[in-house]
């Protein structure tokens, strides 16, 4: 039954975005017979859009709205319009993720008790525990079908490429290495049939083995009858009324005319970077500063998570292209341990690149090309590698803002995506570096190549969540400080950054948020 | 001091001296069509375009990304058709493609003495490549050359890249696990265990 509400009907939640966040709400409170609007800035992806074809799905998924990479990361250079890898379309960016399902450790959610002060950096315990999460931890892996204990579901089996990483990692002495938990079916499930080890995870799954919300979440969530989808509308902007309470959002529909959505409540889940910039661009006298902004914290602390890349020949073929992207990880690193010369661990995760992003990663800029870079090429089949998934530390100074003079399509200020590494950041990436270094040694590697940051796909912290409204956007709940019936239901709410893949931990908080939306209503608070 | 690096290929090559080399380049100009390489009307790019130049673009597109022992000259045989057709019916590329053509070989003089295709060893000719690398004539050349190589699925073969497999049943049963110079991963009861199961 497809829900359809009036523009004035002022009953309704709606939610903006339809990713990790957004669909996951609609379908959690839909199942609470909680009534939605889903705006969608993107279009649908069909499964006859889903190709096995590396480039064409990034020319066809990737979110293109014009934006701008600062700071003094080597992207500023180097991927001067393209910070950040996500998509655009229901079901947002976990059409592409790779499906790595890694929860918080206990120290990840108070890092500042556990380290102190750092300088340069902005820390700050989340105002929740990972005892509190770990219902909705479980929660959110049954509604997912993530491998592993909660579920039942053995996780995936070893691929060659992750066969080169356990090996390596074993004879270095590491032990915490498993090829989950993954969102990917390892068995059939929940109406979706087990992965085939087609590859290609990250282009979205033809079979739907993968959890993604364009295929479960918000399908769920219209059937109910309690939940409407509109694609291709865009938010511009979250009205309020004298009373500070937000009242609905104004957007541009597909034909690029403005329309207006009243609502009871607002939920924002654009990503980390459209959040932010939806908050700023809502400023109005009474908010001055941006929606949600007494803190001034609306767009600062961005993180990405420490990253980049280790691939080394090995001396026998890989096939690194078969099978999972990513269902391989190695978390020996991941405990707070300042004797490294670094707080916050990190993740060692097996990736496949195919041969199209291989040649554009392995080196980066204007300069990558040459003899040096067509000879590691012709390696492409003996290549195995990772990708490295570390803390990165909050800082003010990296964030989002709005351009001064461009605009984009609907006449709204692009916004500017600044990051410059913490030392820490970098300290932590050169360890990770010299443990791949062993790890890949010790399988008689021929040689290695360290692929520098990539454009971020794991986006956090511009709505941070804190107990004290002075020092974060959000509360606990995801609940802004400033306005009770305006909501953050992405990773925009993290408070620090993990070691984890964001998605299962965005998709708990969000199962919790959901519950807690509904009490209020019920209780007629917002 | 020389650094000698070239591929024995390559020289070879070389020592037949530009003119020579347009033989590589004939059946390239032939597929595009004549007012490009005689010049006609009024395109500027049309008029100064002959069979030496087309010569020094595919030494470019060769140097950009060299696979000599490894892909067929037909790979970037097509990377100059496209270019060069392209340069035909678009002013803008006709220009930038004369004009870069001029400028590297007057550096090329300058440093070595013979135009850029005539610079005998590779590690020179990339040295010429690396300054004007930044330049939107040489980023013209090398995204066509990209295109042409690592997203063009004739040459994915060699590279042991497999491409599309959803259509055949992904790898689960066409080697995604198939090393026998790794030790295994645990079997499905170890993985069922794991979790409890």
């Amino acid at each position: 039954m497809t829900a359809k509400f009036d523009q004035d009907d002022d009953s309704v939640v709606v939610i903006i975005g339809s990713g990790a966040g957004g669909g996951t709400l609609a379908n959690e409170l839909a199942q609470k017979g909680i009534s939605s609007v889903v705006l969608e800035a993107g279009g649908v992806f069909e499964n006859d859009d889903i190709e096995n074809d590396e480039w064409g799905m990034f020319l066809k998924l990737t979110d293109f709205d014009k934006r701008y990479s600062a700071g003094g990361w080597h992207g500023a250079q180097n991927h001067p319009t393209l910070p950040n890898w996500l998509v655009k379309g229901l079901g947002g960016s976990t059409v592409h993720w790779a499906g790595v399902s890694l929860r918080f450790h206990e120290h990840e959610f108070k890092m500042q008790t556990v380290n102190g002060d750092i300088q340069d950096a902005n820390m700050a315990d989340w105002p929740i525990t990972l005892e509190e999460l770990e219902p909705y931890y479980d929660r959110a892996e049954i509604k997912m079908g993530v491998t592993g204990k909660a579920t039942g579901m053995p996780h995936l089996p070893w691929s060659n490429d992750f066969r080169v990483l356990a090996e390596g990692a074993r004879r270095v002495g590491y032990t915490k290495i498993e090829s989950g938990p993954m969102a990917i079916n390892s068995v059939d499930r929940d109406g979706r049939p087990a992965c085939q080890q087609i590859g290609f995870c990250m282009q979205g799954c033809k079979i739907g083995a993968k959890w993604s919300t364009d295929i479960t979440e918000i399908p769920a969530a219209v059937e109910t009858g309690k939940c409407e989808v509109r694609t291709n509308c865009m938010v511009l902007q979250i009205e309020h009324d004298e009373s500070g309470k937000a009242t609905g959002v104004v957007y541009a529909d597909a034909d690029g005319n403005q329309q207006r959505q009243a609502a009871r409540v607002v939920a924002v889940a654009g990503n980390s970077i459209e959040t932010p910039r939806l908050l700023l661009n809502s400023a109005s006298s009474m908010f001055p500063d941006g929606l949600a902004n007494s803190s001034g914290q609306v767009g600062k602390n961005y993180m990405v998570h420490v990253n980049g890349g280790v691939y080394s020949e090995m001396p026998e073929r890989v096939h690194i292209h078969r099978g999972t992207q990513v269902a391989g990880i190695v978390a020996d690193e991941v405990p707070n341990n300042p004797e490294r010369g670094f707080i916050g661990g990190y993740h060692l995760e097996k990736l496949t690149l195919g041969l199209p992003v291989m040649s554009l990663f392995l080196k980066r800029g204007n300069g990558a090309w040459g003899r040096d870079l067509a000879q590691a090429l012709e390696r492409y089949d003996y290549l195995s590698g990772v990708y490295i998934v570390g803390e990165d530390l909050p800082q003010e100074q990296n964030g989002i803002t709005l351009h001064d003079t461009e605009k984009d399509q609907h006449g709204l200020p692009v916004p500017i995506v600044s990051r410059t590494p913490h030392n820490n950041d970098e300290r932590m990436l050169k360890h990770a570096y010299g443990v791949m270094d062993k790890i890949h040694d010790a399988m008689d590697a021929k040689t290695t190549h360290h692929l520098a940051k990539y454009p971020a796909s794991h986006n956090m912290g511009t709505a941070r969540m804190h107990e004290d409204p002075a020092r974060g956007v959000v509360n606990k709940w995801g609940q802004t400080h400033d306005i009770p019936n305006l909501f953050i239901s992405d990773g925009s709410v993290f408070t620090t950054s993990g070691a984890a893949n964001p998605t299962l931990t965005i998709v708990a908080l969000v199962i919790r948020q959901a519950e807690y939306i509904a009490q209020e209503m019920n209780a007629n608070n917002i | 001091m020389s650094i000698q690096t070239e591929h024995p290929k390559f020289k070879k090559r070389e020592s037949e001296g530009l003119s020579r080399r347009g033989f590589l380049v004939k059946s390239v100009l032939a597929g595009v069509s004549a007012t490009a390489i005689v010049g006609a009307g009024n395109n500027a790019f049309a008029a100064t375009l002959n069979e030496d130049q087309a010569a020094t673009l595919l030494q470019m597109v060769q140097d950009i990304f060299p696979h000599p022992d490894f892909l067929p000259l037909s790979i970037y045989q097509d990377v100059l058709k496209g270019v060069l057709t392209e340069a035909e019916s678009t002013e803008e590329t006709a220009t930038l493609l004369a004009e870069g053509l001029k400028d590297l070989n007057a550096r090329s003089t300058e440093l070595h003495g013979v135009p850029y295709a005539d610079v005998d060893a590779y590690a020179k000719r990339e040295g010429l490549l690396r300054i004007i690398q930044d330049g939107a004539f040489f980023q013209k050349l090398r995204w066509a050359t990209w295109a042409g190589i690592y997203i063009n699925p004739e040459a994915w073969p060699q590279f042991g890249y497999e491409g599309s497999s959803w259509e055949h049943g992904g790898y689960i049963d066409r080697g995604f696990s198939d090393a026998t110079w790794l030790p295994p991963g645990p079997t499905l009861e170890e993985r069922m265990k794991a979790v409890g199961k």
